[in-house]
């Protein structure tokens, strides 16, 4: 359904959200000159919420994998992996779908599921958990990023908060949300395009009219570009900027914890 | 080398340390090029995680034909080097104001100057990369900005004009410059020297030529 009310255009943003990150020069960094502490952690860690089926965690894993190869490797010896990306969602139902599209594409070894216990050796993580109040502890990872799901949230700001705790100092969180196009035309259009053509699209292909039109709506109710700058500023998060994509459609945020 | 479970320690405002990344990341660049490795090199120095380079790298900066994270740090060099230009201006204004020193010779000063700033990126074989990457169409705009007040520190060394005369030298020296830094790319002498030569000669046609139209007399 993502594909056919975007035409496709929504994997196209998530590619820029993962270029938005600019792993490969940090990881290069980071292996030259590991920081330290203790072994067992990684050199770094990737939170990606509300994002249960696994598509902007996948696209971060690949790239994480490309730049540290040992990654793809299953685990020996309990030894800690170089990197590691946790998939965070609400949803257990999404998540296990996430988990059982990982384990198809990388192999059990190197997923950790919903349904077993934690394994530290494993890179790729599914675990359920509320954007307000995650769990884990303050100050564990490197990136942190929300495709879509940030105005599903009961309180958006308090997931803020709970996200500025969780990242590291100079840590980063990215937010690919759905925005408002400043220019009236294309404003215009997309309106006519969201109440008209979504709903009846909804009803044919997922045989639900009355989610969509929820979705819609949830959408227009939702913060624009300013709004949202501002609630990530309020939670303290410096340097917030944003970047219009599809014309400002949709938005992608980005704020760091200094 | 950092910790990896830091307490929450308060660090300097966002642009004051966008500032500090990108000023930092130029010292980097003759070896690490204008690419985001030279801004991971510089939280080094300042003793950031390396994923914190992104603060000096706005996504839209990113995409290939954006020149894929290098217009950041090439934009930087730009700024900074007005900033110096206007600072040298100022600091030579009184000493040519008492020697009378021909506006000329003032201009010709400050561009040479100027070009000398690019220096260490010529002698490093990525000079050419920035100018590349300074003329891209999502770069132009800025490149156009920071070029065009460059001019306006040359120009304000000299004489006051009229609109349209001070709008045609404008033209003519950034011509000049372009054209020089394009010579520059491939001189070997020692201290650029025959870069400065090259400007001189410009220069020169430049006064020649606003001698020559109807009506001039050169700009001094």
């Amino acid at each position: 359904m993502n594909d056919f009310m975007s035409a496709g255009v929504h994997r196209l943003w998530k590619d820029h959200l993962l270029a938005s990150l600019s792993l490969p020069p940090t990881l290069q960094a980071l292996s030259r000159s590991p920081p330290a502490g203790s072994p067992e952690q990684p050199l770094y860690a990737h939170l990606d919420v509300a994002g249960g089926t696994g598509d902007v965690s996948f696209r971060v894993f690949d790239e994480l994998s490309d730049c540290l190869p040992s990654l793809r490797l299953p685990p020996s010896g309990g030894k800690a992996p170089q990197a590691t990306v946790t998939v965070c969602d609400i949803n257990p139902d999404m998540l296990r779908v996430g988990a059982e599209r990982a384990v198809a594409l990388y192999g059990a070894d190197l997923v950790e599921t919903l349904d077993e216990p934690p394994s530290p050796a494993k890179p790729l993580r599914f675990r359920e958990g509320n954007a307000e109040r995650l769990p884990f502890d303050p100050c564990s990872f490197d990136s942190y990023t929300i495709a879509f799901g940030l105005r599903n949230v009961t309180d958006p700001s308090r997931a803020l908060r709970n996200a500025l705790e969780l990242l590291k100092p100079g840590g980063r969180l990215l937010v690919l949300e759905f925005s408002r196009p400043p220019n009236p035309l294309l404003s215009a259009a997309y309106d006519a395009y969201s109440f008209n053509v979504i709903p009846p699209l909804g009803a044919a292909v997922a045989g639900d009219e009355a989610s969509y039109r929820y979705l819609v709506e949830s959408i227009r109710k939702w913060d624009d570009q300013a709004q949202l700058t501002e609630r990530m500023e309020d939670a303290g998060f410096q340097g917030v900027a944003h970047e219009d994509l599809a014309g400002g459609i949709v938005a992608l945020h980005s704020g760091w914890k200094l | 080398m950092l910790p990896l479970r830091l307490s929450c320690r308060r660090l300097s405002s966002a642009s004051a340390l966008r500032a500090s990344l990108l000023s930092s990341g130029l010292s980097h660049v003759p070896s690490l090029g204008w690419g985001p490795c030279s801004l991971v090199a510089a939280t080094s120095d300042l003793g950031l995680p390396p994923s914190a380079h992104t603060l000096a790298l706005p996504p839209a900066s990113l995409a290939p034909l954006a020149g894929g994270g290098r217009a950041p740090l090439v934009h930087h060099h730009m700024a900074q080097c007005n900033t110096k230009l206007r600072e040298l201006r100022e600091e030579l204004l009184p000493s040519w104001q008492a020697q009378a020193l021909p506006d000329s010779d003032r201009r010709a000063h400050l561009l040479r100057s100027r070009l000398l700033m690019n220096g260490p990126f010529v002698l490093a074989g990525n000079w050419d990369e920035a100018m590349a990457v300074g003329a891209l169409p999502p770069q132009a705009g800025e490149t156009a900005t920071h070029l065009g007040e460059m001019l306006a520190v040359v120009q304000g060394a000299g004489g006051a004009l009229s609109p349209l005369e001070a709008h045609a030298e404008r033209a003519a020296l950034g011509a000049a410059y372009v054209a020089s830094e394009l010579f520059m790319l491939s001189d070997g002498s020692e201290g650029f020297e025959d870069t400065g030569r090259f400007l001189d000669e410009r220069l020169r046609e430049l006064d020649a030529l606003a001698a020559a139209a109807p009506g001039g007399g050169g700009g001094g």
